[in-house]
This record gives structure tokens, C-alpha cells and sequence, in this order.
């Protein structure tokens, strides 16, 4: 009696086994388990340290910032992005397009630079300025490795060669397939100082090689900071 | 004695496989010094000195030509030399730019500042086409092998369980067939 149990206990168990054997190998076939090292998340210590290069930081509340909109500043160039949030401090260089028209990266030999659009509005000034930064290196992360961690309401700040900073007040965090881009979003002319950051997300196309996605940052101008005044 | 036969057999494979493993290992060993000489701190492009008697390779060992202080066929010119080319201190002739010379090819004016920046006319601005392209995979890591791995381990035991169940069930089968007759009889 206990004969055909117990085999039947071992034999719904091979089952089991073999089940969770092929789980696992289909797992690893569709990439659901990824070997992606995720950037270290920034501690309230990391931030604490980062020195103070930008304006004070703006203490209302995200909510109250998020419905503060300042006027557009006179045109400047920009030198340096700050995130406060994300511990990013970056200096800026100008972006061009290439020979087929896409916009120019920033080279990836100096991990911790950022770039502007030079054929878009000057961070601060009327229209949408454009910010690209890399998400990482062929071995490592860069400038915005985090930024999909940004969140609404948070302050992202561009200094600027007349020793202004423009404090952008971030108003969503998008994340969309490379092949449906919304260029004209992006890029395209708004009423108010705007600001867009722009870097890689989602899955690595090793055949491609390049990420399959961008994560998009879409904030307005809340305040211009004057120093002095 | 067939029990003698399979031990004798299985170390002598047990031998032959280590001798060919060893061969292997020597020989792979042996390839790699001769593609890579840095293994095994060995510098092959250095000609080792004082080596072989018999090797017909020798150091160059001879003086070079420097004159010696009190060489009397040396080239070097006598301090009191008439023929010398080197003009005198009080020379008159000498042909260096006095310190007034306005002829001078240096820098007449200081280097011109780099143009103010201006920012780019507002008619020109324009899309770039396509996305940005910010990103090389540091951070996609390798695809990971432990879920196949481990699959296969659970596969392989999966089967083994099945067919030691199925082992375990065939003799009480058995048992029962053989032992049903008896019982009926």
C-alpha cells in the first residue's frame, strides 16, 4: 500500500523538478533573467557630498514647484547641469548633428559629460532645450545612469557662462521604444522655457548594439537664478 | 575472475588517460609559450649573452670612436685653432640680429581672442533625425548562464527520479504478478 504511494510521491516530484527545470531555461532563453549590474542607487550621504556648484536649491514642496513657472531668461551658454537629487554634476558641450542628420553624443571616452543641442533654445531661454547624456560606456555606467530614478517635482539646475542658473522643475519621466521617438515632442517649439533630458533605457540590443529604448525628461523653467541680485 | 578482468581493464584506461592527458596539457603548454612569451616570465626577442661557446653569434665589443684626451690623430679642433668657424667674442662680422633689428618675423601683434558665443539663429533650428543614440551596454552585463545551468541540473534529477520511481514500482509489480498465481492456487 505505502509502495504506490511513495512512487507516486517521487514521480509527482520528478514532475515538479523537471517543470521548474524548463521554467528556468525558458527564463534564460527570453531575458527575463538579466545579467544588468543596476547603478548603485544614490544614498542621502553620496548627495550631501556632492560640492555646491549650482543656485540654492528650491524649497517648496515637488507639488507646489510643479505649478511654478518662471519667465524665459535672457540667452546664455550653458556650462553645466546639476541634479541635486541624482548626485549628477556635469559640465555641458555642444551637440551638432552628424552626417545623417542625428544628433551628436557626447564622447564616450569622457563618461561624465553632457551635452546640449546647439540647434535648439539655450537651456533657460524660451522653447524646449535638449539635454543628452550617456546611460553608460562599453564598461561602465555615465552622466545619466540614474536618470530614469528622477521623479516629478524634482529640481534639475543649468548653469550658464553669465553666472545665472536655471532651475528646472521636472514635470514627468517617460520611457519610449527608440522606433517611435517623439521627435516633434521633444524637440518641437513650446510656449515656455523648457527643458528635455534624453538617455538610453530598456534592453540592450547586443545585435544592434544599442538600448531599445529612451528615457525622456520633461521639465519647465520655475525659477532664474541671478546671483547677487 | 570476470570482475578481475573489468578492474585490470578500467586501470589501464584509467593509466592511458593520464598519459594522455598529460601529453595533451605538455603540448598545449608548449603552443601557448611559443605564441605568447611573456608566459612563464620568458623574453624570446633578447639574445641571451655568454651562452653556447660553439654559437657563432658574438657581442659587439668594439670601442666606439670617441677621441681619446691625448689622441694625437684626433679630429677635435685645438682650443687656439686659426680655421675655426665659431666667431670671436668681439667679432665684428658676426651675423646675429641685433637687439633693435625691426626686421624681427616674431609675433608683430598678440593672438587673436577666441569670437564671442553666440547662439544659434532661431531659422536655424531644426529636428535631428532619429534618437539619440546614448548608450554602448556597459551596463547590460553578459547573459547570464546559471538558469541554464540550473534547468539542466533540474531536468537531469527530474529524469532521475522518474526512473528510480519507475524501477522502484517494476518489482512490487513483479512481486504482486508472481506472487497472485500462488495465492490462487
Amino acid at each position: 500500500m505505502s509502495t504506490p504511494s511513495g512512487q507516486r510521491l517521487v514521480l509527482v516530484g520528478a514532475v515538479v523538478v523537471s517543470l521548474a527545470g524548463i521554467a528556468l531555461i525558458w527564463f534564460g532563453v527570453s531575458g527575463m533573467v538579466s545579467g544588468a549590474a543596476e547603478p548603485a542607487p544614490v544614498s542621502a550621504t553620496a548627495a550631501a557630498k556632492l560640492p555646491r556648484v549650482g543656485a540654492p536649491a528650491l524649497t517648496e514642496p515637488p507639488e507646489v514647484l510643479v505649478g511654478r513657472v518662471a519667465k524665459p531668461m535672457r540667452t546664455a551658454r550653458p556650462t553645466a547641469v546639476y541634479i541635486p537629487k541624482l548626485g549628477i554634476s556635469a559640465p555641458l558641450m555642444e551637440l551638432g548633428v552628424d552626417a545623417k542628420g542625428a544628433i551628436e553624443n557626447p564622447p564616450l571616452d569622457h563618461p561624465n559629460v553632457a551635452g546640449w543641442y546647439r540647434y535648439a533654445p539655450v537651456p533657460g531661454a524660451r522653447g524646449a532645450a535638449v539635454i543628452t547624456g550617456h546611460l553608460d560606456t562599453r564598461t561602465g555606467p555615465a552622466v545619466f545612469a540614474r536618470l530614469r530614478s528622477i521623479r516629478r517635482g524634482d529640481q534639475v539646475q543649468v548653469m550658464r557662462a553669465d553666472r545665472s542658473v536655471a532651475i528646472f522643475v521636472v514635470d514627468r519621466v517617460e520611457q519610449v521604444a527608440k522606433r517611435v521617438f517623439p521627435t516633434e515632442k521633444v524637440f518641437g517649439k513650446v510656449k515656455y522655457a523648457g527643458l528635455r533630458l534624453v538617455t538610453c533605457g530598456g534592453a540592450f540590443d547586443r545585435k544592434a548594439h544599442s538600448y531599445q529604448d529612451n528615457t525622456i525628461v520633461y521639465a519647465h523653467l520655475a525659477h532664474a537664478y541671478h546671483p547677487g541680485s | 575472475m570476470a570482475l578481475a578482468s573489468a578492474r585490470r581493464l578500467a586501470a589501464a584506461g584509467a593509466v592511458t588517460a593520464f598519459i594522455v592527458g598529460g601529453v595533451t596539457m605538455v603540448a598545449g603548454a608548449g603552443t601557448a609559450m611559443a605564441s605568447d612569451c611573456k608566459l612563464l616570465v620568458l623574453v624570446c626577442d633578447e639574445p641571451v649573452q655568454g651562452g653556447d661557446p660553439d654559437d657563432p653569434w658574438k657581442p659587439d665589443v668594439r670601442v666606439p670612436d670617441v677621441p681619446l684626451p691625448h689622441d694625437t690623430w684626433s679630429n677635435a679642433p685645438a682650443p687656439q685653432d686659426t680655421w675655426s668657424n665659431a666667431p670671436a667674442p668681439q667679432e665684428t662680422w658676426s651675423n646675429a640680429p641685433a637687439p633693435q633689428d625691426t626686421w624681427s618675423s616674431g609675433p608683430a601683434q598678440p593672438p587673436k581672442q577666441e569670437a564671442p558665443w553666440k547662439p544659434v539663429d532661431e531659422d536655424r533650428h531644426r529636428m535631428p533625425d532619429g534618437p539619440p543614440q546614448t548608450g554602448a551596454g556597459g551596463l547590460a552585463g553578459a547573459d547570464p548562464m546559471w538558469p541554464f545551468a540550473a534547468g539542466g541540473a533540474a531536468l537531469l534529477t527530474g529524469a532521475g527520479l522518474a526512473g528510480f520511481a519507475l524501477r522502484r514500482g517494476r518489482p512490487a509489480a513483479a512481486t504482486l504478478r508472481r506472487g497472485r498465481p500462488a495465492t490462487a492456487e
